[in-house]
């Protein structure tokens, strides 16, 4: 991980610890919600940080962050998908689409996307003349997201790909990061092949026999 | 060089198929190989579930699909809605720098 998914990936930490914190109080919806959505934000933002450069300032991020994990190569793939609660990187490949609406539902609750008309977590609308209140407002996307096997699948790889990110965000390739090992391995063993070499000599010089011997 | 362009032009289109494959939102997806470098793929993809915001400049995803391999391609996409589309298509939103329409394949899926 670079510094700015490190710094990325301690602010999801923090916000996926309130979430969690939330569910276990059985907290109001929308307050579940807004973490949540800011969750799923962040953590897509958090991985797009790899090149380096500011991803960009739109929202929607996570369905992207997962065609991107999806869109890695073998093995990496295959190691992502079993970090998330997946088999084999096909059995992620198949889940995403069966996710991808709901996703969409999830981050169209920002209040930037959900526009002055939207349901959102975070204040009543619309914003001219307000008829509802996220505090008392019945969340359809909240339903899908308990009621249904695939919701509370997704909530389960949103917690999985929470803990797990640092095994996965890293920009390096596994190959890459191999050839790395390798060239390290290979100067600590030709150090020490030289060392070895002048302590025969400091051994051989000590005994009084040639040291080319 | 025409090994590396058909080398792209094949992960390009495994790219596009699975991005096809995995959002149900993407209506379809254009690739622009003409002014892109040589190890970089650029994507539109039009998505019917992206929410409007007309108010923010088109930016790319750099997805960084494989960074470090020797074989590595740079994969951007630009995600737009299927009214920003149109709008680029009559020269009213204007590509981000580095890109054009112009060679432009498409990928529906369909084929």
């Amino acid at each position: 991980m670079n510094s700015y998914q490190t710094l990325w990936w301690e602010q999801v930490r923090s916000d996926h610890g309130v979430l969690l914190m939330l569910r276990r109080q059985g907290a109001v919806v929308c307050h579940q919600l807004h973490y949540l959505q800011m969750v799923t934000e962040k953590l897509g933002k958090a991985y797009f940080w790899r090149t380096g450069k500011p991803p960009p300032k739109s929202h929607a991020s996570f369905v992207r962050f997962l065609q991107a994990l999806d869109d890695r190569q073998e093995p990496v793939r295959t190691r992502i998908a079993e970090h998330l609660g997946f088999a084999r990187a096909v059995d992620f490949e198949k889940w995403i689409p069966s996710i991808t609406p709901l996703a969409y539902d999830l981050e169209r609750l920002a209040p930037s996307l959900a526009g002055d008309n939207g349901p959102n977590p975070e204040y009543p609308w619309p914003r001219l003349a307000p008829a509802s209140t996220p505090a008392t407002y019945e969340f359809a996307v909240w339903s899908l997201l308990t009621e249904s096997g695939r919701g509370r699948q997704l909530m389960k790889v949103i917690d999985a790909a929470v803990a797990a990110f640092p095994h996965y965000a890293s920009s390096i390739s596994a190959a890459t990061a191999y050839g790395q090992i390798r060239q390290q391995l290979s100067v600590v063993r030709r150090s020490a092949v030289v060392f070895l070499d002048a302590k025969r000599r400091a051994l051989a010089i000590a005994s009084g026999t040639p040291h080319w011997q | 060089m025409p090994g590396i362009q058909s080398d792209r032009d094949e992960m390009a289109r495994s790219y596009a198929d699975r991005h096809l494959r995995t959002d149900a939102g993407i209506r379809s997806i254009y690739y622009l190989p003409s002014q892109a470098a040589d190890r970089e793929i650029q994507f539109i993809e039009i998505n019917e579930l992206l929410a409007t915001r007309d108010k923010d400049p088109l930016e790319p995803i750099d997805f960084d699909v494989n960074v470090g391999a020797e074989s590595s391609y740079s994969l951007f996409v630009l995600d737009v809605t299927p009214s920003q589309w149109e709008k680029i298509q009559a020269n009213e939103l204007p590509l981000p720098d580095g890109w054009t329409l112009d060679g432009a394949i498409h990928f529906t899926g369909e084929e």
